[in-house]
Order: structure tokens, then sequence, then C-alpha cells
């Protein structure tokens, strides 16, 4: 169960996504998720729907990994799918009980909703898939660099991201360890109502706790030790460069998404 | 005697289906004597640990089957909770599971988990910290004001109060300095003479089993390489030296005086065996003047 868990998880490979420059790949993330919302009309669906195919076909990530990342929020999918159906009114009434209203924008509606969701979680997924963390914070660093003229922390805020990154395997293996460690001192978790198996959880939570901050204090050790004052005067091993692949990768994108307005116009909004 | 633990066939892969998938244990059997305090050896990522929480059901095996006094572990529900309860785990830094308010609470988790009546809980309790030597003022303390040491007999007591039939320690002396090393080791050894139980004690240090264990599983990439009395397996230098284990010095120091010419046995495996051999011998040899 825990070990679903596929936020932050990333897979060694040599895509051309993967060797996107992190800062180009974040922006176009976002554009692209933008580009989804602006989709009203079928034939832009369907090229978003194409985008994302291809993305996924390029990313040499498994496909089994791509349906994992899916799999968390099929149930969100299937909730507002339903409500979209059910409560949605416009267009032509199909059917009409009580309270319930089925009308094509309504049918449309649910349809675009999942479409986008997922297209959403997939390139999302794509982004941490072929990014390792410390790319992506250190891209998130560059990106939120301005910001360091409001006095805005950047550098403390993307280090912290990082850590948090970086303890996320680290904790499950413990909870795994803590949850072992306590079943076999017979520790039922998984019989009992929910007031038992929440108050079954004390063993496991507690233990974590004490040592998650054992473990923040031993790094803070660790980077008092190696004289780590922040950011200022810090500078980077890793220097990032933007290359011509990732300006073609800019203009494809920015074709694409014109593209998917220009479907948009000329075609029937069902939405 | 009867084999109250019985492994068969025993295969064990982790992360199946996965680019990481690795097989930890290959085709184990092996039979786990009543009574017996058994030493399980070998090179970390040997597949120790793998081993012996598929012996008390925690982990189901790939192929094969467990058996405890002749019941498959996971032939239903039941079963598998009666193996909980009678193969007792302490596992490798077992401090970190403690959370109770007050260190007899604590050890108390395990008797409550099977259920059994108050006063019995209680009677155990006090036996536990007796085994482990925690003191009456230590039990109404919290446990995370113990000291490492003493954090670690609390959670060693937490699984003795179950009173299992087969008990485990996987790695009970890591990170410990000497002293506390053989504190520990002694109160297991004290255990297993007491109450008769059968212990397993899993350790990556030869000299460490010599001192309490009296036979020995050699365990080397996930096979069972050895299996046998103390005396016998450590008399076969080359063979645990291939695999990456080295006897204990004492006991090279000791071969190598055989190899001289001097009358000395093979089976000293402790600085204190070794202490006695030697002033025997000078003994003898003042006489023989
Ligand atoms: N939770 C786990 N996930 C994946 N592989 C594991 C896990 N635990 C152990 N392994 C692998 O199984 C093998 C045996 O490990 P383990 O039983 O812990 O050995 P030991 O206790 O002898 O050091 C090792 O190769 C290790 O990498
Ligand atoms: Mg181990």
């Amino acid at each position: 169960m825990i070990k679903d868990i596929t936020i932050g998880q990333y897979f060694l490979g040599n895509s051309f996504l993967h060797r996107m420059d992190a800062r180009m790949k974040i922006i176009l993330t976002f554009a692209l998720i933008i580009a989804i919302f602006v989709c009203k009309s079928i034939p832009s669906l369907l090229l978003m729907v194409a985008i994302t195919v291809f993305l996924v076909a390029v990313s040499s990530v498994p496909f089994k990994m791509v349906l994992k990342s899916i799999k968390p929020i099929a149930i969100i999918v299937v909730f507002t799918g339903i409500l979209n159906l059910f409560y949605v009114t416009g267009g032509k009434t199909l059917f009409e009980w009580s309270f319930i209203h089925i009308t094509t924008k309504g049918i449309f509606t649910a349809v675009f909703m999942a479409v986008r969701i997922i297209c959403l979680v997939v390139i999302s997924s794509l982004l941490t898939y072929t990014t390792t963390p410390t790319m992506l914070t250190d891209a998130i660093e560059r990106l939120l660099s301005p910001l360091k003229v409001f006095k805005i922390p950047v550098h403390t805020l993307a280090m912290m991201m990082t850590l948090a990154l970086r303890f996320i395997p680290t904790l499950i293996e413990e909870i795994d360890r803590i949850s072992n460690a306590q079943k076999a001192r017979g520790a039922d978790l998984d019989s009992g109502g929910l007031i038992e198996k929440v108050k079954a959880l004390i063993p496991i939570i507690v233990p974590l706790f004490v040592s998650s901050i054992r473990r923040a204090y031993e790094l803070a050790d660790a980077m008092d030790c190696r004289c780590y004052v922040g950011g200022d005067g810090r500078t980077r091993m890793k220097q990032m460069k933007l290359k011509g692949s990732d300006f073609v990768s800019l203009l494809v994108t920015a074709v694409l998404i014109a593209g998917l307005i220009l479907l948009n116009h000329y075609f029937t909004k069902v939405i | 005697m009867a084999a109250v633990i019985s492994v068969k066939n025993l295969t064990y892969e982790y992360n199946v289906g996965t680019p990481s998938c690795s097989v930890a244990l290959d085709n184990v059997s092996l039979d786990i004597e009543k009574g017996d305090f058994i030493g399980l050896i070998g090179h970390t990522g040997s597949g120790k640990s793998t081993l012996v929480q598929h012996l008390n059901g925690l982990i189901k095996p790939t192929k094969g089957t467990v058996y405890l006094n002749g019941n498959d572990i996971h032939s239903d529900k039941k079963a598998t909770r009666e193996a909980r309860f009678k193969v007792g785990l302490c596992f490798q830094y077992p401090e970190y599971q403690l959370f109770e308010e007050t260190v007899a609470k604590d050890i108390a988790f395990g008797p409550r988990n099977m259920k059994l009546p108050e006063n019995e809980i209680t009677s155990r309790v006090v036996k536990a910290a007796m085994y482990v030597g925690l003191k009456k003022e230590h039990m109404e303390k919290s446990p995370f004001d113990l000291s490492g040491g003493e954090k670690r007999r609390a959670a060693i007591a937490g699984v003795m109060a179950m009173e299992p039939e087969v008990l485990i320690f996987d790695e009970p002396t890591a990170g410990l300095d000497p002293k506390g090393r053989d504190v520990i080791l002694s109160l297991v050894k004290n255990y297993q003479t007491q109450t008769g139980c059968t212990v397993i004690l899993v350790s990556h240090s030869m000299e460490d089993i010599a001192r309490v264990a009296d036979k020995v599983i050699v365990m080397n990439k996930g096979r069972v390489e050895m299996y046998g009395d103390v005396k016998t397996v450590y008399a076969d230098c080359d063979r645990l030296s291939a695999i990456g284990l080295n006897v204990p010095q004492v006991t090279k120091v000791f071969s190598l005086l055989k190899e001289k010419g001097l009358e000395f046995s093979d089976d000293v495996y402790t600085v204190e065996q070794g202490f006695n051999v030697l002033s025997e011998y000078l003994k003898r040899r003042d006489l023989n003047d």
C-alpha cells in the first residue's frame, strides 16, 4: 500500500525528456497543464491526448509506472465524472428523474474532466519520473530566484524541499521496519473498527516521530559540520545551461499550444 | 529430538515484478531442534534478517513452506497469528520500537496483544525485567529517558515477556560497545539456560556466536552454506574465509601455535578460553620442569 506512492520517484533513462533542461521542463509542463484547461472542443482535446501519449512514448518510462501514477486518482476521476454527469445542465436533455438530469453537456463535461485530470496527472508525473529530485529543486530554486528581491528565502525553501523529498523513501522504509517490529509483538494492524485501527497506529507513529526528530537533529549537525550557512555566496558544482534542443522543445510546444487554441476557436465548444 | 521449526525449500524475492527484483533466499531448507541455541551467521546481505522474518510469519515465502511444530504457519490466519506469539522476534535496533509512556507498559504491549489476564501480564513483565536486569525504579520511567543500553534491554524484555517457544534475536549487539555487548550476550545465554527455550541469535561476529551458541548456521548469498556444531563448522577455516567470514583472531593464534608444535586444542574461540588454555599450559610446563 505505502509502496504505491510514486510521487518524487525517478526513473533512470536517457530519453530526450531526461536530457531536457529541468527549468525548461518545468516551464513547459506548466504551459501544457494550463493548455489542458483551454481545451473545450473535441479536436483540441484529441490533440492534447495525442501530445500526452507522445510524451509517454518518448519518455522511456515503463507504461506500468504511468498507470500506477493514475491509480491513486482513479476515485477522484470517477467521482467528478458522476457529479458532472448528474448535475451539469445545458444542451439536450436525454434523461430526467427527480433531481437527476442527464444532458449532452453533462456527458461531455464528465468525459472532458476525466480526460483532463488524467492528462494532468500523467504529464506532471512525467516531470518527476524524468527529473531527479535534486535537479528539480535546483531548477525551482533558479526559476524562483528573482523573488529574492522581495526577501523571500528561495534557497532555504528549495533546500527544505530537497530534504523533504530525500527523506520520503527513508520514512517509508522506517514505517515498514517499525510496523514489522510491532507486528512481531502481536500488534494487529488490520482488523477492528475505525477507532481500533487508529489506536493501532500509535505504536508506529510515536517511534516514527521520535526517530524523525532525532534524524533531523543529526542532519542539522552534519550540515553545520560542513559549514552550511544557506544560499549566500554558495556556488554550484553543476551548472545549468540551456541547449539548442531545449529551445526547439520550447518552439514545438508553443506551436502545439497555438494549434490547440486554434482548434478550440474554429470548432464548436462542447462544454 | 523433534524439530520445532522446519523450513522446506524456502525461496524469497524482494520487489517481485519491478526492475529492482532480487533473490534474498534461494531454496533454503533446515530444521531447528527444540532447546537448541543456534547462531545464525553470514555476511551483510546474505539473507539472515529475511530468513528470520519468515520464521514468525512476518514475510510470506515466494516459494516453500515454514512449519511450526509440524503445522504450516501460512495455512490460515489463526496459524499465522499463533506463529507470531510462539516465535518471538527481536529486531535489529529494537530500541526504536519503544513507544509507551512507561517501560512497564511497553514491556506489557506484547502480552496484552496476546489477550492474557491482567495478573499474568504483570507477573510476566516483572519476570522479563528481571531477565534483562532492569530495576524497579526503571519500570515507571519513560522509555525515552533510559540510556542506550537500558533501552535495548527494555525492548528485549518486551519480546521475552511474550514467553515464546522460540526466541530470535537479530543482531542484538549491533552498535553497542564491548561491555554492552557482553551484557546482552550473557543475559540472552542466561535466559536460554533458565527457560530452556529455543534461541536463534543472528550475528556477523564469529566470536560472539562461539561464546553462546551450540550450533551454527552459516548463510551465504541467500543459501545455507553450513549447519552444524560450533566445533565442526569453525574447523572448516578455508570454507569460512572463502565466503568472507574470519574465525576469531584467538583461534588463528592458537592454530599457528599448534603448527609450531605446541599441544593446543583447536576449539579456542574466545580470549577467555585462550587465557585458560594458556595458563593451564604454563602450569603444566612448570610442573614438568
Ligand atoms: N526491504 C527490502 N527490499 C528490497 N530488498 C531487500 C530488502 N531487505 C533486504 N533486501 C535484500 O535482500 C538481501 C538479504 O538481506 P537481509 O536479509 O537484510 O540480509 P542480512 O540480514 O544478512 O544482512 C540483500 O541483498 C538485501 O539487499
Ligand atoms: Mg540483517
